[in-house]
């Protein structure tokens, strides 16, 4: 794959909750967005900026309204359900408990995660060449997860549910990863160890990765690109040169002026220091 | 296995007994005629599922309905009679006995059922672990998950709650030619025996992995017949036989809740139902 081709476009997507209502609300305002491939997006933007709601049109949570266009290598996936799409996206939540199955052991989530864009049969879902691949992808977070494959994944902390889940939407390399404030739950140090792994598969697997997140600091530590979004339109879109010496005040003041207004987002200010 | 409250069994257990009573009746092999109660169940738990994953109709509604439909359906297939005797036609355990040259009826009774258990518990076993195996039990327990790995869990449901159905009904007609009888009304109050066992099982076993689940399941069966047949010797009626078990499953459902909140630890019912 050639670098700066573009792997992901947004045309026109709007999403509008409660239509016609008095709680009516804009949640995306007509975004255009390219993403080139083996970009790593950072998104940043207060409580109801339409972060998250990006992300779900993207996933096929919801269709895109009038018109909208989402287009993976040429294709255009804006009509595929979730499921189908899963075959491109592989997604990280930012609720643990939504990206694994916690009634069954880590080998049978991995399973499930392995085949990701295949056909499902009558074999038997896991045998001795998978464990072993399953090990060698557990390994590297250093959590001891590749020795407890028989575990049932409800027995383990919110931390190292999320690891897993990491893993899970990464096995089968899809074409784009989606996280969703995936380390705001984790406590510090299991969320530096999920950081450091999704840089790793990021840079290692160069995989087109777009990143929500709350925290100023990391979306700038992080990524080749930033954006900043407010009222469901993209207000700042700045590339790897322009926020290579910027500071959590910077990014406040490049807020203010894009979007007219006071930034006031107390969590983001709180979380940036 | 699939988070689904399927009141459908009521109507598909009678079913199974129904169409083999029926089949065999007008001379038809007892073996293809517990195949085809068998088939009956598949379609019913298909309508059913249909009816919950394409016209969205909540399952437990879904499922009452196609109860109810099937009374009259079940009243068609056997002539408009409420009541079709099998007395001294070809059972399935009549050709066994014959084989097997056992005369009481409790010795081939006996045989044919623990053979069946053994086949039924067999085939579940090895289908439980394959690849569409694994997804099914994922759907029942994050559906979320399951389209994240690129599975249509509407197929999974309709997959799921079709089989079992067809179990339920193959069980309807396999009791029919052990009792002698088949009855419209033979399948009242099954989805709840069918629950108190399985939640016996898991209360008595604590099982973990899918062979174990399963021999839960039967074991749980044997203990809950068990506990009736006591109830019966100690000078219930045999029309009380429901009510006990109403009582067994209230009890079963109540008490980790009290154990709960005696402790102060009160959680919230399980999503399950």
């Amino acid at each position: 794959m050639s670098e700066n081709k573009s792997l992901l476009k947004l045309k026109r997507i709007s999403k509008v909750f409660s239509k016609g209502t008095v709680d009516q609300i804009r949640a995306l305002d007509k975004i255009d967005l390219d993403v080139d491939s083996g970009d790593y997006i950072t998104i940043i933007g207060s409580n109801g900026a339409g972060k998250t709601t990006l992300l779900n049109v993207i996933a096929g949570v919801y269709p895109p309204e009038n018109g909208g266009k989402i287009i993976v290598n040429d294709k255009e996936i804006s009509g595929l359900s979730e499921y189908r799409r899963a075959n491109y996206i592989g997604r990280v939540y930012q609720d643990p408990h939504v990206g694994t199955a916690a009634k069954m052991t880590i080998e049978e989530n991995m399973a499930m995660a392995l085949l990701r864009g295949q056909p499902r049969g009558l074999r038997v879902a896991s045998n001795k060449q998978r464990r072993e691949l399953f090990r060698v992808a557990l390994a590297p977070l250093g959590l001891g997860l590749e020795n407890r494959l028989n575990a049932l994944v409800g027995t383990l902390s919110g931390g190292q549910r999320q690891a897993l889940a990491l893993v899970m939407a990464t096995l089968s390399k899809p074409a784009i990863l989606l996280l969703d404030e995936h380390i705001a739950t984790l406590d510090p140090r299991t969320a530096q160890i999920v950081l450091n792994l999704t840089d790793m598969v990021v840079t290692q697997e160069k995989m087109t990765t777009i990143m929500v997140t709350h925290n100023m600091e990391l979306a700038l530590r992080y990524g080749n690109r930033l954006i900043m979004m407010n009222k469901g339109r993209i207000v700042v879109d700045m590339h790897q040169e322009q926020k290579a010496d910027l500071t959590v005040n910077d990014l406040v003041v490049a807020f203010e002026r894009a979007s007219g207004e006071e930034f006031v987002d107390d969590s983001v200010l709180l979380r940036s220091d | 296995m699939l988070a689904f409250p399927d009141l459908t069994v009521d109507g598909s257990f009678a079913l199974g007994g129904a169409v083999a009573a029926v089949l065999i009746v007008n001379g038809v092999n007892p073996f293809l005629a517990t195949l085809a109660a068998l088939g009956a169940g598949i379609c019913a738990g298909l309508a059913t599922s249909l009816l919950n994953t394409k016209l969205k109709i909540p399952a437990l509604l879904a499922s009452i309905l196609v109860m109810v439909a099937l009374y009259s359906i079940n009243l068609r297939v056997m002539m408009g009679r409420p009541n079709l005797p099998l007395l001294r036609e070809v059972t399935i355990f009549s050709l066994a006995s014959q084989l097997l040259g056992l005369e009481t009826s409790i010795a081939y009774k006996l045989v044919v059922t623990g053979l069946l258990a053994v086949i039924v518990f067999c085939a579940l076993n090895w289908f439980l672990r394959t690849e569409i195996g694994l997804a099914l039990r994922a759907t029942g327990d994050n559906e979320q998950m399951v389209r994240g790995a690129g599975v249509d869990t509407d197929k999974t449901t309709i997959l799921g709650v079709s089989i079992a159905n067809g179990l339920v009904a193959f069980s309807g007609g396999v009791v029919a030619q052990g009792q002698g009888f088949s009855d419209v009304g033979m399948g009242i109050g099954m989805i709840i025996m069918g629950l108190a066992s399985v939640i016996i099982g898991e209360a008595l076993f604590r099982p973990k992995g899918v062979a174990r689940l399963l021999l839960a399941a039967l074991g749980g069966t044997f203990v809950y017949r068990l506990v009736i047949s006591v109830a019966l010797r100690m000078g219930m009626r045999a029309t009380d036989l429901k009510l006990i078990t109403a009582v067994i499953v209230i009890i079963a459902l109540a008490v980790p809740y009290l154990q709960k909140k005696i402790r102060r630890e009160w959680q919230p019912p399980a999503a399950r139902w």
